[in-house]
C-alpha cells in the first residue's frame, strides 16, 4: 500500500511530462532551418545539437521571447549570448566529434558549452565573472549536462591539468592569444576566437597547430564584398 | 544692474551645466552623446521662444513673479538632474537601445529631465529680452559675457571637480539669480530652501556616474581582484587607475612566443583604456617577439627615439631592450610623473609632459632615429570615435615628423586590424599620401608587416636597401608575421578577405586616387583641414552598407557618425514642427516676417560654426586643445559682448556694412590663417596666445553687434516677433554644432568658414532696405 502511494504520484508526473510540449521546440526547428542551414552550415552534429539545446533556458527571463531571434542578446555584465548562427558557425569550424575534449574560455550563458557537450566527450569551461559562472553552472546542471565542468576563474592560464585539448573556444576578445592556451592545444587541434565588439558583426580567428607551427585564418561569417575588382 | 547680474548668472549656469552634462554622458556612454546634450539644449532654446510668443502677455503681466520662479526651477532642476538621470529608473545603455524598448523609454526620460533646466533657463533670458527690449544690447552683452564665463569656469573647474558635482554646482549659480530680480521674503525663503537642497544633493550624490556595462572600464572591474586605486577629474575627462592581478596586454605578439606576458595596471580616461603600466619585468625576448621590434632591429645603430603618447610602458621597455633611451611625450601629468619614477625599466627615459604637436613642429631642431606614434584604433570600435578630431594622424603631422627623422630614421605607425578593413587601410593611405607630398615613391620608403590583429607601417627617410628588406623577411619568417609591403605570398595569418592585401597594394601604386574613390569606405588620408581618422562612412554608399551589412549591424559599426546625422535630422524636424510652423501660423497676419527667421537663423548658425573653426585653428596654433577652447570661447564671447554693448550707438542703417565687414574678414581669415599659423608656430606661447586673441577679437566685436541691432529693428517694426527671433537664433546656434561637424567631416574646416561667410553676406539683402526705412 505504501509503495502504491509512492507509485501513483510518480506515474502522474510521468504522464504529465508526456503531455507537456516544449513551447519553443517549433521556433528552435525554424531557427535551425532559416538561420543556420539556410546560410550553409552542413555539419550534421552541429545542426543536431542546435536543434536539441533549449537556447531559451540560457537567456535572461526578459529576453526569453527573443531567444530564437537572429541576433545576439544581452545576458548582463557587459556580455552577450552570441547570435545562433555564430554559435553554429563556430561549432562547425571547430569540427567537433565524439571522443574529443574541448576547453571554452568565457562560459557566459553556458550555451556554447551545451552545444559542444552534445557532441564531444567532455567540455571544460571557465568564466571570470562569478555571477555568470554560477548561473551557467546551474543551468547546465538543471539541463543534466554531466560532461560539462564549469570553473569560475581567470581563463588566461587555461586548464592545464585537463589539457591538452582538441578544441579551444575563446569567447572573450583579447589583444593577444594567451601563450598558455597555445601550449594546451593538441597538435592538430583547433582554437577559435571571435574578434569584434558585442552586437557587431564578428570576425572569427581560427588558430591551427600543426607540428608545432601556428597559423591563423580570419573568417568572416557574413557576406562582405568591399571592393569591385573591375574598378581597378 | 540687478537684472544684468542675474542674466549673467543664469547664462553661466546654462553653459556650465551643458558642458558638465556632456562630460557626464561621455563617461557613462560615449563622447558622441555630447550631441544629445546639445540637441536638448537646442530644443529648450527653441521652445522657449515659442512659449513666450504664445503666452507673451501672460508672462509680461507677471514678470516679477515669473522670473524668480524660472530661476529657481532652472537651478533646482540642474542640481537634481545628475542624481535623477543616474537613478535605476532612468539610466540607459547605448548598446541596448536597439534591443530593448525599455531602454528607449529611459533615454526619453533622461532627455525630459535634461530638457527642463534648458527650457526654463532660456525662458528666463527670453523674457528679459522681451520685457527690457529697450536695453537689449546691454542684456545681450551680459548674456554673452555669462556664457563666456561659464565656459571658462567649466574648463578651469573640470580639473578640480567631477562633472556630476559640477552640473549641480552650476545650478547653484542660477538659484542665486532669483533674489536679485525680486528681493522679498518669499523669494529669500525659496532661494534658501533650494540652496539647502542643492548642498544636500552635493553631499549625497556619487562623484562618478554609472557606466555602460559595455565600456572597457565596466568589463575590467568585473574581473576579480580588480579595483580602482586612483580617481581624479581632469579637463580631458575622468581619470581612473585600475590595479589588477589578471589583466595582461601584448598587442602584436608572435604566436610562437611561449614565455610570460606581464600583468598590467590600466589607466582609463572616461572609462576607455588610455595607458598600461607593466607590473612585472619581462624577459627581453617578450619585447623582441612583437611586430614593434622591427624598427629597432633595422636601425641597430640608432640611439634616439621619440614616442608620442605611447599608451603603454611596453614601448619604453622595448626601446630600452634595444639600447635606446626613449623620449616620451605625454600630455597627462599623472602618467608623465608616474613614468618619471617608473621602476621596472631596462634603461633610462626622458619624459616631457606636453601635447605632441608642441614638439612635432617644423622649427624643431632635434632629430630622431625612430619616431613612434600610438596604435590607431586601440581603444575599441573605431565607429564610436568617428567624430573625434585627431591631429596626430594627419598628413601635416606625418610630414612634420618625417622632417624630424635622422637620415636612416623610421617613422612608425600602427593600427589594429579591423573588419571590414578600414583603419589599417587608412593608415597605409596616410603613409602613402605623406610620401607622395614629399615626392617620394612609397614602395622605396615604406615597409609594412602584420599579425592576425596588428598592422605596423614604417616610413624610412632614406630609401630602403636590400639588406633591410631581407632582414624584415627573416624577422617575419621567424616570428610568424606577414609582409604586406613588399608583399610576400607565404602568409602565416591568412585573411579570408583578400581585399586587404589587394587594396593596400593599390594604395601605394598609381591607382591611389582611383582606389580612394571606389572603395566603399572613406580611406582618404586625414589632414588638419579634416582631421577625422576614424570616420570611414561615405554617404554616397549608404545603400550599399545597408545591403551588405543590414541596417542593425551597420549602425553598430559606425554608430558615432550615424548619431550626429540622426540628431541633426531630428533637430531639423523639431525646429519645423515646434518652432517655425507655430510661429508662422501665429504671425501669418504680419507681413513679410520671413526675413526675421532667415536673419536670426543665419547669424545663429554662422556664429557657432565660426566658433568651431576658431577652436580648430587655435588648437593648431597653441597645440593644446583645452587652452585653445578656453581662449577662443572667452575671447569670442567677451569681444562680442563689447560689440553688443556698444551697438546702441550704431545707426540701424549701418547693419549691411557690418555684415559685409564680417563676411570679408572671414574670407581674409580663411586665406591667411594657415600662413599665420605656420609663421608663428615656433614663437613663445604668450605671443601665440596674443596672436589668437588679436585675430579673433575684431571679428567677434562686429559679430556681437548684429544680434542686438537686428532686435532693435524688430522692436521698431514688429515687437511681437522678439521671442521668436530669440528662439530661432538660440535653436540655430546650437544646431550649428552638429552641422559644423558634418560639414568638416564631409568637406573640411575651410568649407565651414566659407559657409559662415555666405550666411553673413546673405543677410545683407534681407536687411538692406528695411534698415533704411526705419
Amino acid at each position: 500500500m505504501q509503495k502504491l502511494c509512492l507509485l501513483i504520484p510518480a506515474l502522474l508526473i510521468c504522464f504529465q511530462g508526456l503531455g507537456q510540449e516544449d513551447p519553443f521546440a517549433k521556433r528552435r526547428q525554424a531557427m535551425v532551418r532559416t538561420q543556420i542551414s539556410a546560410r550553409g552550415i552542413k555539419h550534421k552534429e552541429t545542426l543536431w545539437a542546435m536543434r536539441k539545446v533549449p537556447r531559451h533556458e540560457f537567456v535572461p527571463a526578459a529576453y526569453r521571447a527573443s531567444a530564437y531571434d537572429d541576433r545576439p542578446l544581452p545576458i548582463g555584465y557587459g556580455q552577450t549570448i552570441s547570435q545562433p548562427y555564430i554559435v553554429a558557425y563556430m561549432t562547425e569550424l571547430a569540427n567537433p566529434s565524439p571522443g574529443m575534449k574541448a576547453l571554452e574560455i568565457g562560459a557566459g550563458s553556458g550555451y556554447q558549452a551545451a552545444i559542444l557537450a552534445e557532441i564531444v566527450d567532455s567540455v571544460y569551461t571557465i568564466e571570470i565573472v562569478p555571477q555568470l559562472g554560477q548561473s551557467a553552472s546551474l543551468v547546465l546542471k538543471q539541463l543534466n549536462y554531466r560532461n560539462v565542468e564549469v570553473r569560475v576563474g581567470d581563463g588566461y592560464h587555461g586548464w592545464p591539468e585537463k589539457g591538452p585539448f582538441d578544441i579551444i573556444v575563446v569567447t572573450a576578445a583579447a589583444d593577444h592569444i594567451p601563450p598558455p592556451l597555445i601550449a594546451q592545444l593538441k597538435d592538430g587541434g583547433t582554437m577559435i576566437i571571435p574578434v569584434g565588439s558585442p552586437f557587431q558583426v564578428q570576425q572569427l580567428i581560427l588558430v591551427k597547430k600543426k607540428r608545432g607551427s601556428i597559423t591563423t585564418r580570419s573568417l568572416l561569417p557574413v557576406r562582405f564584398v568591399p571592393f569591385t575588382r573591375s574598378t581597378n | 544692474m540687478r537684472e544684468k547680474i542675474s542674466i549673467l548668472l543664469i547664462s553661466i549656469a546654462i553653459i556650465g551645466f551643458q558642458l558638465a552634462i556632456v562630460n557626464v554622458l561621455s563617461y557613462s556612454q560615449w563622447h558622441h552623446f555630447a550631441y544629445l546634450a546639445v540637441s536638448i539644449a537646442m530644443l529648450g532654446f527653441g521652445s522657449s521662444g515659442v512659449i513666450i510668443a504664445i503666452w507673451r502677455n501672460f508672462f509680461l503681466s507677471r514678470i516679477l513673479f515669473v522670473l524668480p520662479i524660472l530661476f529657481l526651477t532652472t537651478g533646482l532642476s540642474m542640481i537634481l538632474a545628475p542624481l535623477v538621470i543616474n537613478s535605476d529608473w532612468l539610466r540607459f545603455d547605448t548598446l541596448l537601445l536597439f534591443s530593448s524598448f525599455n531602454q528607449l523609454l529611459k533615454l526619453f526620460g533622461t532627455s525630459i529631465i535634461l530638457f527642463i533646466p534648458f527650457v526654463t533657463g532660456a525662458l528666463a533670458i527670453g523674457l528679459f529680452f522681451t520685457a527690457y527690449n529697450h536695453q537689449i544690447n546691454k542684456l545681450y552683452a551680459y548674456n554673452l559675457g555669462g556664457s563666456a564665463l561659464g565656459g571658462v569656469l567649466m574648463i578651469w573647474l573640470s580639473n578640480e571637480l567631477f562633472p556630476m558635482h559640477l552640473a549641480s554646482i552650476f545650478g547653484l549659480a542660477a538659484v542665486l539669480g532669483a533674489p536679485l530680480i525680486r528681493f522679498n521674503k518669499s523669494t529669500i525663503v525659496l532661494t534658501t530652501l533650494t540652496l539647502v537642497i542643492g548642498l544636500l544633493t552635493l553631499c549625497i550624490q556619487p562623484s562618478i556616474p554609472f557606466t555602460s556595462q559595455y565600456k572597457p572600464l565596466s568589463k575590467a572591474l568585473l574581473i576579480p581582484d580588480t579595483e580602482v586605486s586612483k580617481q581624479t577629474p581632469l579637463s580631458k575627462g575622468t581619470f581612473e587607475l585600475i590595479t589588477s592581478n589578471s589583466i595582461r596586454q601584448a598587442n602584436g605578439l608572435s604566436l610562437n612566443y611561449i614565455g610570460k606576458v606581464p600583468l598590467v595596471d590600466i589607466a582609463f580616461l572616461n572609462a576607455q583604456p588610455y595607458f598600461a603600466f607593466e607590473k612585472e619585468k619581462s624577459d627581453s625576448s617578450f619585447y623582441q617577439s612583437t611586430v614593434y621590434a622591427l624598427p629597432y632591429l633595422l636601425n641597430s645603430n640608432g640611439k634616439t627615439s621619440l614616442h608620442i603618447q605611447p599608451s603603454s610602458t611596453f614601448f619604453i621597455s622595448l626601446a630600452n631592450v634595444f639600447g635606446y633611451t626613449p623620449n616620451v611625450i605625454e600630455p597627462i601629468e599623472f602618467i608623465a610623473d608616474s613614468l618619471t619614477n617608473y621602476p621596472l625599466l631596462y634603461g633610462g627615459v626622458n619624459i616631457k609632459q606636453s601635447y605632441p604637436r608642441q614638439i612635432l613642429h617644423k622649427s624643431s631642431k632635434e632629430k630622431w632615429d625612430i619616431i613612434s606614434f600610438p596604435t590607431a584604433g586601440n581603444t575599441g570600435n573605431s565607429g564610436l570615435n568617428a567624430l573625434m578630431e585627431d591631429y596626430l594622424f594627419t598628413t601635416n603631422t606625418a610630414l612634420n615628423s618625417f622632417n624630424l627623422l635622422e637620415d636612416g630614421g623610421f617613422l612608425v605607425l600602427s593600427s589594429v586590424m579591423d573588419n571590414p578593413a578600414r583603419s589599417n587601410l587608412k593608415l597605409i593611405s596616410l603613409a602613402t599620401e605623406t610620401l607622395r607630398t614629399l615626392q617620394l615613391e612609397p614602395h622605396q620608403h615604406m615597409l609594412s608587416i602584420r599579425t592576425w590583429n596588428t598592422l605596423l607601417v614604417m616610413i624610412k627617410r632614406s630609401p630602403l636597401n636590400l639588406d633591410e628588406i631581407s632582414n624584415t623577411r627573416e624577422f617575419c619568417k621567424t616570428l610568424g608575421f606577414d609582409l604586406v609591403h613588399p608583399y610576400d605570398s607565404s602568409q602565416h595569418n591568412i585573411l579570408m578577405d583578400e581585399n586587404f592585401q589587394h587594396i593596400s597594394n593599390l594604395l601605394i601604386a598609381d591607382s591611389y586616387n582611383n582606389c580612394i574613390t571606389n572603395y566603399p569606405f572613406n580611406l582618404r588620408a586625414p589632414s588638419d583641414n579634416s582631421p577625422f581618422f576614424s570616420q570611414f562612412v561615405k554617404l554616397s554608399h549608404f545603400k550599399y552598407y545597408i545591403n551588405v551589412f543590414g541596417f542593425d549591424s551597420f549602425t553598430y559599426l559606425e554608430l558615432g557618425y550615424f548619431i550626429v546625422w540622426v540628431s541633426f535630422i531630428i533637430c531639423l524636424i523639431i525646429s519645423l514642427v515646434a518652432i517655425i510652423i507655430p510661429s508662422l501660423v501665429k504671425y501669418r497676419s504680419e507681413d513679410k516676417a520671413y526675413w526675421i527667421y532667415l536673419y536670426f537663423s543665419s547669424i545663429g548658425l554662422a556664429y557657432m560654426m565660426l566658433e568651431v573653426v576658431f577652436i580648430q585653428k587655435s588648437i593648431l596654433t597653441l597645440n593644446n586643445p583645452i587652452m585653445a577652447s578656453s581662449i577662443v570661447i572667452s575671447s569670442l564671447l567677451c569681444f562680442s559682448a563689447v560689440g553688443s554693448y556698444l551697438s546702441s550707438i550704431i545707426k540701424l542703417s549701418r547693419i549691411p556694412q557690418i555684415l559685409f565687414v564680417i563676411g570679408l574678414y572671414i574670407i581674409l581669415y580663411s586665406i591667411l590663417s594657415d600662413n599665420i599659423i605656420n609663421h608663428i608656430s615656433s614663437y613663445d606661447l604668450g605671443i601665440r596666445i596674443l596672436c589668437v586673441v588679436v585675430t579673433i577679437s575684431p571679428l567677434a566685436f562686429f559679430m556681437g553687434m548684429v544680434f542686438p541691432i537686428g532686435m532693435r529693428m524688430i522692436t521698431k517694426r514688429s515687437p511681437n516677433q522678439i521671442p521668436i527671433a530669440w528662439g530661432v537664433n538660440g535653436f540655430f546656434s546650437v544646431l550649428a554644432a552638429p552641422l559644423a561637424t558634418i560639414t568638416a567631416v564631409e568637406y573640411g574646416f575651410y568649407q565651414v568658414l566659407a559657409f559662415s561667410a555666405i550666411l553673413y553676406m546673405a543677410c545683407i539683402p534681407l536687411v538692406y532696405k528695411r534698415s533704411r526705412l526705419l
